[in-house]
């Protein structure tokens, strides 16, 4: 959402020189071809609008703003830092990333600290939806470099199951989609971790990629015309004619096919230099 | 279980740059793409499955059937997601090739032309994505974007939302073609808010309509200065209640008329 500087009925932080005081936020985008994570991080130098979302009459809003897939969505932010997930089957191309200091309630006195001398003794009434505050907008192309007719990641659900205690995931091919079963724990734990960067790689390496590796072993043991008989079978065939993988390997198609997660994996932990390693 | 193919990207852009020269091909009865491709392959697979033959009703010239057809095709390829939804590709491959008998009976370019209408305008429109507003026009694309955009998979009627949207012009035209009504809690507030006053706003004709219009350029007016799409749905209640006070007392003088349009073809 592109906001030019205008003439609103009461002053706003960031338009133009209506407050002297600022509202900045810094974003990060990341994926992990399931998710994208928006990390946020704002700073607002308006004491007076630090004080009303402390009250709880305002909110941090995150806006975003998707044209492509008509995806449009104000999310209410827990603080001045926080992350947010979307599904990678949500938005694509150009997204528009804006946020904004809104009110939630009725603010029949509003007055703010520094405002233009314009806005002298003046008290203004605000309703909810109002915008006090707004940063410049960011954006981001959120194309991926696989497409989205033949997304892998559109083909491989987690899913819990009710069995308590230590049990090993399991891998069920016999439906249109890959789906890893998780006990109780295993699920919650992945449901805990799942949006968090850090853990992302692990997730990928210690559960996506042995799920695909079986999914291509099987794939390979079945007679030629039964491989087209589910819709992961087919994606998977796909992929593989369109990277023009010649080995028959699961664990070296698996990683081609998720694009070398290993590499992200080793990537996203920071290893000391100069120590051997050993299994 | 048939999956949906779609068009190599450069065919379609082929097709594009050739609707000119193509407008007889487009007044057939009998699907021309594979004749016209020759020897060229043109389609790629998809994942995307057809969960049922869609057996979409044609048009009669008067009545179109959108919202049982919408309901349709977004029943049978209901695993589609939003990304793939937009792919231009998919949505010239179900119009040139698996729908053609029904977009045959409803953009018949023959009668169009006959019309006065400018053929090459409306194939482009009908037939392809060559936009970002095309989602709601292309004549497939836009079955499945309405059901998509106010649907509610939990309600005893998932597509009671999509039967409001479709059932005046007016409605979709204000909210499909304003900003606003992108974003998915205003689009539903403001349905909602139609299907609770139905007699004000959806029953009484030329009355309605201008009803309607005005409660959407308010809602346009208030997000000039406000964040509707932050408006928890309490408030935006409130305020289109508000707006329908001031909205019947301006159409005091309106005696209610039939309609003029009963079926929606936006643009």
């Amino acid at each position: 959402m592109r906001i030019n500087t205008r003439a609103f009925p009461i002053p706003v932080v960031g338009n133009g020189d209506d407050v002297n005081a600022g509202f900045q936020a810094t974003l990060d985008v990341e994926d992990d071809k399931i998710d994208f994570f928006l990390t946020v991080e704002m700073v607002c130098s308006s004491a007076s609008l630090r004080s009303l979302i402390d009250e709880g009459v305002a909110s941090y809003i995150m806006h975003i703003d998707c044209p492509t897939t008509m995806f449009r969505r104000a999310i209410r932010l827990a603080g001045m830092r926080d992350r947010v997930s979307i599904s990678t089957q949500d938005i694509d191309k150009a997204v528009e990333v804006t946020f904004f200091i809104v009110a939630d309630s009725e603010l029949p006195h509003y007055a703010i600290d520094a405002a233009n001398a314009d806005f002298d003794g003046v008290a203004f009434s605000v309703t909810p939806g109002d915008i006090l505050a707004y940063s410049e907008t960011h954006r981001f192309d959120a194309s991926l470099p696989f497409d989205a007719l033949k997304n892998i990641s559109a083909i491989i659900n987690v899913v819990g199951s009710n069995e308590e205690g230590r049990r090993p995931a399991q891998v069920m091919l016999t439906g249109e989609k890959v789906i890893i079963r998780l006990c109780k724990d295993d699920f919650r734990n992945y449901m805990l971790m799942r949006g968090d960067p850090a853990h992302r790689q692990l997730i990928v390496t210690a559960l996506v990629l042995p799920a695909l590796m079986e999914a291509v072993h099987t794939f390979w043991a079945k007679p030629e015309e039964e491989r087209d008989m589910y819709r992961w079978c087919r994606v998977l065939s796909q992929r593989i004619d369109e990277l023009g993988i010649e080995t028959r390997s699961p664990f070296e198609i698996s990683q081609l096919i998720l694009e070398l997660p290993l590499q992200r994996a080793f990537r996203s932990v920071s290893v000391p230099t100069g120590e051997s390693a050993e299994v | 279980m048939q999956c949906c193919s779609a068009f190599r990207k450069e065919f379609e852009q082929l097709l594009v740059a050739d609707i000119g020269k193509n407008i007889p091909l487009y007044c057939s009865d009998d699907c021309w793409i594979q004749q016209w491709a020759g020897q060229n392959v043109v389609l790629m697979s998809t994942p995307v499955e057809i969960l049922n033959p869609l057996e979409l009703r044609f048009s009669d010239g008067k009545t179109h059937f959108d919202v049982e057809n919408a309901m349709q095709v977004f029943s049978s390829l209901r695993k589609l997601t939003p990304t793939q939804a937009a792919d231009e590709r998919l949505w010239a491959w179900l119009t040139h090739v698996y729908c053609w008998g029904y977009m045959r009976s409803r953009w018949p370019i023959d009668l169009k032309v006959k019309a006065g209408n400018d053929p090459v305008k409306i194939i482009r429109e009908r037939y392809f994505v060559t936009t970002r507003r095309s989602l709601t026009r292309n004549g497939i694309a836009r079955l499945w974007w309405y059901v998509w955009l106010t649907h509610r998979p939990d309600d005893s009627d998932p597509f009671r939302y999509t039967k409001v949207l479709l059932s005046k012009l007016d409605v979709t035209q204000s909210l499909l073609e304003r900003s606003f009504g992108k974003c998915r809690e205003v689009r539903m507030s403001f349905l909602d808010f139609l299907m609770t006053h139905q007699d004000e706003c959806l029953n009484g004709g030329n009355r309605s309509r201008i009803i309607v219009r005005q409660l959407a350029k308010a809602l346009n007016f208030r997000g000039g200065f406000g964040l509707l799409d932050a408006v928890r749905a309490d408030a935006m209640q409130s305020f289109l209640a508000k707006q329908l006070d001031v909205a019947l007392s301006e159409s005091d003088g309106l005696e209610p008329q039939a309609d003029e349009v009963g079926e929606v073809d936006v643009g």
